[in-house]
């Protein structure tokens, strides 16, 4: 893991929707830091947060979104209180934004070349010329072969993985030091989605770039993360190193989600997780897994569990860690999956 | 997994399914399936994997003759189904065969209650008193895990996995022997997928069913599936057991997918290689036509007679090794 300097950290970010139906609690006290050049992945199921937290650093939520609490640094300024002309000047120079579905993320009556000259004409630094060379340049960069003859077609003549990369080129246009990818790779096949992960990595490396990925796939979890923070319910509830968060996961929600998943090894009955997430409408109080989870004590229904300390790296809110805890024992499926990792037998 | 009594249930030959527009020289035609041969044993879960538009939904919409054929046969317990649509063959196809579809949101109508989604099968099948068809509903309510209390709520009351569930309702209340689940996990999240998979393998064993399972997540399928074939435009290319698949694959384009996997697994997640797969070089079929072909028993690939030599030679290899 790197060491390096902190470039964005959120602080206890809480925000909220207003609805017909009443408030939603969607993030509740969200705290988390990127480093200068790692990727950090957020791992969740859909409703636990993951999207908004990202959405309120972009500064694109929805007018019915309240942020009710916390900071979001980002050298120096808080993002929560920027104007919205201030925010202009950050969104896409100094953090881009990937999106789950590349077809309606492009504007399918404009030439592609236009799409990504437009991200650079808007700094006035360029003329049109310069603009377009630097797009073809972009397009090379992101791998799509004949950049010229490309430049001047539609969305609809790429494919989904060749769309993505025109997706990553807009993104990357005016060189952000900070890239946030929501899902880029849930809508595409493996295949495409593995030459995409390539190339997300490959920029990484070439533009110092430091990475926020949303995602919901433990395999690209374990692909493309330095760190990892588990989401459920509007709240982080374990972070630490991939290693960490893989080989000894201390959250039973951890436990139980890496547990659920099939691997190439999986034989029996999968360990399924019961019920369904919480309605963040009325959100849960204590430890928001405690419903589905079956070694849940009273406390776990009653107060909210702080984070404890696993190691430097390594955090977890789980009353379970509680010194006078207990001894919960880790899944079967989960136990076994790890031995064989650290045999380092799990993979063909 | 064996299966012991290798009795197929679904026998499909040859077949091909065709997508054309345009006339003239605007015409453009697509082949989806593209002379595929395979067959499914009773009992079993036959996985069908591939990336998107390589025909895999195709191929299970014509078996449950949603689209027809343009040319092959289609043999379900022996009989022909892939012939002119008739009333007593639509009576027949929908008796036996039943069908769960990816999205849980879009494929239950919106304005129905729950009752009526599931019954609509009964009531089309004759079963006149309403009755009979609310204590059928209720039986398959409790079998697929929600309670006789949900029958009279709307679809956009539940949540995606209880929708899922729903759904398989409706495909199995007319106890169908042989069930098309096309892509059903995929729309849902992961801790409630394993859930659906669960209740799956349960029904497949309490009512005897067979499964043509299609999917395009292998490790899922990997798990789910007792033999599995891999699709690549429009051809099988790749047949045999789940278990062999994974551990010994041929086609190279099977290769390339099953590298491509990510496996919930940092220490050898980072440096996994993966293989591409360019069907233009990784072929010469210009001399030697390309067919499906026994590799080893029930390990079909789709290869030409030197390309067979080669695998074969591996195939033999790596048994003197083992």
């Amino acid at each position: 893991m790197k060491t390096g300097e902190s470039i964005l950290t959120v602080d206890n970010l809480s925000v909220s929707f207003r609805t017909y139906s009443g408030i939603v609690k969607a993030v509740r006290g969200v705290s988390f830091e990127l480093n200068k050049g790692e990727t950090i992945c957020i791992v969740g199921e859909s409703g636990s947060g993951k999207s908004v937290t990202v959405k309120t650093i972009m500064g694109i939520l929805p007018p019915s979104a309240v942020i009710e609490s916390g900071t979001i640094n980002y050298k120096g300024m808080d993002l929560t209180k920027l104007t919205e002309e201030e925010y202009a000047r950050i969104r896409g120079k100094e953090i881009g934004l990937i999106f789950q579905d590349p077809l309606s993320s492009l504007n399918p009556l404009m030439k592609i070349g236009r799409q990504i000259t437009e991200a650079l004409l808007i700094d006035k630094e360029m003329s049109k010329r310069e603009a377009r060379e630097a797009a073809i340049e972009l397009l090379g960069a992101v791998g799509i072969r004949d950049p010229e003859q490309r430049f001047e077609q539609y969305p609809f003549q790429f494919s989904g993985g060749m769309r993505q990369r025109v997706v990553i080129a807009i993104a990357l246009a005016r060189n952000p030091e900070v890239l946030i990818c929501d899902e880029p790779t849930t809508a595409l096949d493996v295949t495409v989605q593995a030459r995409i992960l390539n190339l997300i990595n490959e920029l990484k490396q070439k533009r110092q770039l430091s990475i926020i990925f949303i995602t919901h796939d433990l395999g690209v979890v374990a692909h493309m993360a330095d760190r990892v923070y588990v989401m459920y319910a509007g709240k982080i509830v374990e972070y630490g190193t991939a290693e960490d968060i893989f080989l000894e996961p201390a959250h039973p929600y951890a436990r139980a989600l890496l547990a659920s998943v099939p691997d190439m090894e999986t034989e029996g009955r999968l360990a399924s997780i019961p019920g369904a997430p919480p309605n963040m409408l009325h959100p849960p109080t204590g430890d928001g897994f405690a419903p589905r989870n079956k070694y849940a004590m009273q406390i776990d229904f009653e107060e909210e569990p702080p984070m404890f300390r696993i190691s430097d790296t390594h955090y977890a809110a789980t009353w379970s860690l509680h010194p006078s805890a207990p001894e919960i024992p880790m899944p079967d499926v989960l136990r076994e999956r790890i031995r064989r990792m650290k045999e380092g037998g799990a993979n063909r | 997994m064996q299966i012991d009594s290798r009795q197929p249930i679904l026998e499909v030959e040859n077949l091909r399914v065709v997508f054309a527009s345009g006339r003239g020289r605007k015409r453009i035609q697509v082949n989806a399936v593209d002379g595929v041969s395979f067959e499914i044993y009773q009992g079993e879960t036959f996985g069908l994997v591939g990336e998107s538009g390589c025909g895999k939904t195709t191929l299970g919409r014509t078996i449950v003759r949603l689209y027809s054929p343009t040319s092959g046969t289609i043999r379900f317990r022996g009989r022909d189904v892939s012939g002119p649509m008739t009333k007593e063959l639509r009576q027949y196809i929908t008796d036996n065969m039943a069908m769960i579809f990816q999205d849980p949101v879009e494929s239950l109508n919106p304005r129905m209650t729950v009752q009526e989604i599931i019954e609509e099968g009964l009531k089309v099948r004759g079963i006149k008193d309403p009755e009979v068809r609310q204590e059928m509903v209720f039986d398959i309510l409790s079998k697929v895990g929600l309670t006789r209390e949900h029958a009279s709520r709307f679809p956009h009351e539940f949540s995606g996995g209880q929708r899922q569930r729903i759904g398989i309702a409706r495909a199995l209340i007319v106890k169908p022997s042989f069930v098309i689940a096309d892509e059903p996990v995929s729309a849902l999240d992961v801790s409630v997928q394993a859930q659906i998979i669960n209740l799956m393998n349960d029904l497949k064993s309490t009512l005897g069913l067979t499964i043509m399972f299609i999917a395009h997540d292998l490790s899922v399928v990997k798990y789910f599936s007792d033999r599995v074939g891999v699709m690549y435009y429009g051809k099988l290319v790749e047949l045999a057991d789940s278990g062999e698949l994974y551990r010994n694959p041929l086609h190279p384009y099977t290769r390339s997918l099953l590298s491509a996997i990510p496996q919930p697994n940092p220490l050898t997640e980072r440096h996994r290689e993966t293989i591409s797969y360019d069907p233009a070089t990784a072929h010469d079929y210009s001399a030697e036509k390309p067919s499906l072909r026994e590799v080893c028993p029930g390990h079909f690939v789709y290869c030409s007679e030197s390309e067979f030599e080669r695998y074969f030679d591996r195939q033999q290899t790596r048994a003197s090794m083992a």
